[in-house]
């Protein structure tokens, strides 16, 4: 496949001085001219077995990095939940053809770090790229499900699970995908004690044989190698994996969206801050035609910049926190807006009422605002060039949401087009102030009485998502 | 996800250890491609690098300040990072609360870290932006607004910092036990997070001294690096920073640790954790010499990857740990070899110990083998070429490099000290550090 260069132009106003004695250096300096930036295409095949590769040519460094990855959907598990997260822990140890000790020995020794599970990561030095590869492969393709190693992951399982019941920030995650999706669902059930006991070798190897679909991955190589190189090493390894199953696993649709708001607490004695999550789900595709206006909504409520409005709310303006802020997912199977922060318990009831506030004043925004966030978001977009990753992911992101070719190509130009007008009618879409759900994990005797003056109903939970009663 | 994914993927011991990073020093990194570079001092002292790369439109920019944690006064805890907020708020041109928004609505990102040796502030943008980030650091040093409102605000944002990444967290305290627990007389005694008593207590003109005698350019370093015509910087360096006046020069002479020669123990309860968590924590030199380029060796043998002795021993093969971690966590003066081990069920600590100090003094009495020697040096390039894949983490390395290992070419000369060090001197450097006298057993549990 040819690779080609798009040209971008990206447009900036004015020019700065190059003679010292013109500059007030009191005066702040005005953006230079940018240069046109080219996005170069990686290059993109597909084996016949249906895994898709990307591939970057970088020599800068003598390293390639590669990750596999699935889009398969999340998958119930019931009374055997915790399948997948051991199906991951085996893979990778060794294979039918190496040891574990040989194996673990052999890629210690090059140097490399390679995670293998359900999805894979590895970094290497060039030179060793055929060698680790074929590793990889063999590790995935001709895995050994050994019953002592499969007790010892067991083993290792329960003792983080119960490492982690006073860790206020895992079951803050726990307790919201269980309520958001309800706790009997693929995304949000929890494993137990009971439930990692009773998974067997065959459930292990049951898993594997439906995740096993090269179909279902993409496979990212970037680095010190060439486009030939790659395609040899591919046919004498990841081009053998045949699919173990014809199974085409749907997605169940489970969230919960409330009509109006409710507030769900669960509480941790040892806790000294309290986690607190507002959430709603939605449903913007990257196709939808808002779907720019509501990435800067949710930008300028609560997006990475420090001058958020809800970080300049609850960090800069009340110090009730390190830091607050607003994500707008819109991944597949995760479509959620969810606004979080962690605060001294005692101001737990404040803080929920600024984040409200700040979620509902989005009509307040300004051309100022929404000019600030334009330049960010084209600003991000040609420094997110710098990284060789960059361009393959965003092909992967095409293929899977069925995106236009040009997306990327058109992308300053499409955050340039967003109007004020735009924003706000994506805030109000995408935003639900009167219908969130929010979700606090945090010491309750220290903010209850507070809260209640909210005047929103409050319902209690434990750290396992059993209701308790309504406060 | 759960933390058993952190144990399988990210080790996740060596991520609290290196997450609350504050007294960590960046090590400085070679570059298995050379790193180029130029360096000068203005009149006034401050110590300027450059490095140029026009493959992509970016360009960080940073200056470090050599001033941290081990220079704060007694009682005043955690005033050297509290001071970092406080450059954050303001200065004679940049209103309260601009500073952010300046950086973010020129499509930049910027951040800033304290250790116990140095404070470190850096901004990241679009290129054509470069004049704008020098603009805002020089404003900083010039003429910040250091005021009450500020003072009050960040106060109590430290205090919250301090309640998220340690009070709030599973093993969060475990860097500020470590520090207290090692250093009796010199000033890293104090943690970098500092005491809730000593935040409240730090008064307005205590910053506004702090800042005249520690935040001079004469005790600061300027890098650029990234996307930009050489000319045309060294010409706004010029315009924005030269004519800063120089301040006095900083003297520093801190108290000396005693030589641990008895072994002590010491306990820490963590109200977040239901596993406890036991360190053997040992006194070694400062980073910039060559023992501690050995022990960071001797560190990756013991517990880096899954072949590693304490991994595949303890972890691995007799399932008496869910997790054990080595590191030697290098300072300008001193640094810290720790290894931690979080148990599995019914494993007692003194069976820990045993077996730890078994493989140490395998090490001590026999070489390691030629083999493991050259995976070390596998794992040590594999690190390096990762180490400066960004403008910003090159930045970060060259300016380490210069000002708290006197050296700015270490970037590139690092990779060759390791190449250098023996299989002998791994063995002679554990027979010299790591003895059971010399050392403190920490035992950070849960509370009841």
């Amino acid at each position: 496949m040819r690779k080609y260069i798009i040209t971008i132009l990206a447009i900036y106003m004015s020019v700065s001085s190059l003679i010292a004695q013109d500059i007030d250096i009191n005066k702040r300096p005005s953006p230079a001219k940018t240069s046109s930036i080219k996005l170069k295409k990686p290059v993109s095949f597909v084996l016949d077995n249906g895994l898709k590769v990307l591939f970057v040519e970088n020599h800068k460094l003598p390293r390639v990095i590669v990750s596999i990855e699935n889009d398969i959907p999340p998958i119930y598990e019931g009374d055997k939940a915790g399948s997948l997260a051991l199906l991951s822990m085996e893979l990778g140890k060794g294979s039918k053809n190496m040891s574990k000790e040989e194996f673990d020995k052999r890629l210690d020794f090059l140097g490399a770090n390679v995670n293998i599970g359900s999805n894979v990561s590895a970094v290497m030095l060039s030179r060793y790229f055929e060698e680790i590869m074929t590793m990889i492969s063999d590790a995935l393709l001709n895995p050994v499900f050994d019953i002592n190693e499969i007790e010892k992951s067991k083993t290792q399982i329960l003792e983080s699970i119960r490492s982690n019941e006073k860790n206020a920030q895992s079951l803050s995650k726990k307790l919201s995908s269980a309520l958001m999706y309800g706790a009997n669902t693929a995304q949000g059930e929890f494993m137990t004690e009971k439930s990692v006991q009773s998974i067997t070798k065959d459930d292990i190897e049951r898993m594997y044989k439906r995740f096993s679909q090269p179909s279902s991955y993409y496979m990212v190589v970037i680095g010190d190698l060439t486009e030939s190189k790659l395609k040899e090493v591919l046919s004498n390894t990841f081009a053998k994996w045949r699919s173990s199953s014809d199974e085409k696993i749907s997605f169940t649709n489970t969230s919960k969206q409330l009509d109006k708001v409710e507030i769900d607490v669960v509480n941790l004695d040892n806790a000294v801050q309290s986690i607190i999550k507002v959430v709603n789900f939605h449903d913007l595709n990257m196709n939808s035609k808002d779907y720019f206006a509501a990435k800067i909504a949710n930008y300028i409520l609560g997006g990475g910049s420090l001058d958020s409005r809800l970080n300049m709310n609850l960090r800069e303006k009340n110090a009730f926190t390190y830091g607050a802020g607003s994500s707008l997912s819109n991944g597949k199977y995760s479509k959620v807006f969810s606004a979080s922060t962690s605060v001294r318990n005692e101001v737990t009831a404040a803080a929920v009422k600024e984040i409200i506030n700040e979620m509902r004043g989005m009509d307040s925004i300004s051309e100022e605002d929404l000019e600030n966030a334009k330049k960010q978001f084209k600003g991000s977009f040609i420094m997110s060039l710098e990284s060789p990753s960059t361009i393959a992911n965003q092909e992967i992101v095409k293929m899977q949401y069925n995106l236009p070719e040009s997306f990327y190509a058109d992308y300053l130009k499409s955050v340039d087009a967003v109007s004020l007008d735009d924003v706000k009618a994506a805030a109000k879409k995408y935003i639900l102030a009167d219908k969130a759900r929010i979700i606090i994990v945090g010491k309750a005797s220290d903010f209850l009485e507070d809260l209640k003056k909210l005047n929103y109903p409050i319902h209690m939970y434990n750290t396992d998502a059993e209701y308790l009663g309504k406060e | 996800m759960f933390i058993f994914e952190k144990v399988k993927y990210n080790r996740y011991m060596k991520k609290i250890i290196f997450s609350l990073g504050l007294i960590l020093s960046l090590s400085a990194s070679a570059y298995a491609q050379k790193i180029s570079f130029e360096e000068y001092d203005l009149d006034n002292g401050l110590h300027v690098i450059l490095h140029k790369d026009n493959s992509a439109p970016v360009v960080s920019v940073g200056v470090m300040y050599h001033v941290g944690a081990k220079d704060e006064m007694e009682g005043r805890t955690g005033f050297a990072h509290f001071f970092e907020h406080l450059l954050f708020e303001g200065t004679e041109n940049i209103g309260r609360g601009e500073f952010m928004k300046i950086v973010s609505s020129n499509g930049g990102s910027n951040n800033a870290n304290t250790t116990a040796d140095r404070t470190f502030y850096y901004e990241t943008f679009p290129s054509n932006n470069l004049q704008l980030a020098l603009w805002l650091e020089s404003e900083r040093l010039r003429h910040p607004v250091i005021n009450q409102i500020g003072v009050d605000t960040q106060n109590e944002v430290v205090k919250e910092e301090k309640r998220l990444r340690m009070d709030n967290q599973p093993y969060g305290n475990i860097m500020n036990v470590i520090t207290k627990a090692m250093f009796k007389k010199h000033p890293y005694k104090g943690t970098v997070i500092g005491s809730m008593e000593d935040l409240d207590a730090a008064q307005l003109s205590e910053f506004k001294n702090f800042f005249k005698k520690y935040y001079i350019p004469n005790n600061a370093s300027l890098v650029v690096a990234g996307d930009f015509d050489t000319a045309q910087l060294k010409d706004w360096i010029n315009v924005y920073f030269a004519n800063i006046p120089r301040g006095e020069d900083i003297i520093r002479d801190f108290p000396k640790e005693d030589d641990i020669t008895v072994a002590e123990e010491v306990t820490y309860e963590d109200p977040n954790i239901q596993i406890p968590a036991y360190l053997l924590a040992y006194r070694t030199p400062s980073d910039r010499t060559r023992d501690a380029y050995v022990l960071s060796m001797l560190s990756m043998y013991l517990s880096t990857g899954k072949s590693s002795v304490l991994y595949k021993k303890l972890v691995d093969k007799e399932k008496k740990a869910l997790d054990i971690e080595a590191v030697n966590m290098g300072q300008e003066d001193y640094s810290v070899f720790a290894i931690m081990t979080i148990p599995m069920p019914n494993v007692p600590k003194d069976m820990f110990i045993k077996d730890i100090d078994g493989e140490i003094s395998k090490i001590q009495n026999e070489l390691i083998s030629e083999e493991d020697y050259q995976k070390l040096q596998n794992m040590i390039e594999n690190n390096f070429v990762n180490s400066n894949s960004s403008f910003e983490a090159i930045a970060s390395s060259l300016v380490t490099s210069y000002m708290l290992f006197g050296d700015t070419n270490l970037v590139n000369t690092e990779l060759d000290l390791y190449r250098s060090i023996t299989r002998e001197e791994i063995r002679d450097v554990a027979r010299k550090y790591l003895k059971p006298n010399q050392r403190i057993i920490i035992n950070y549990i849960p509370k009841r």
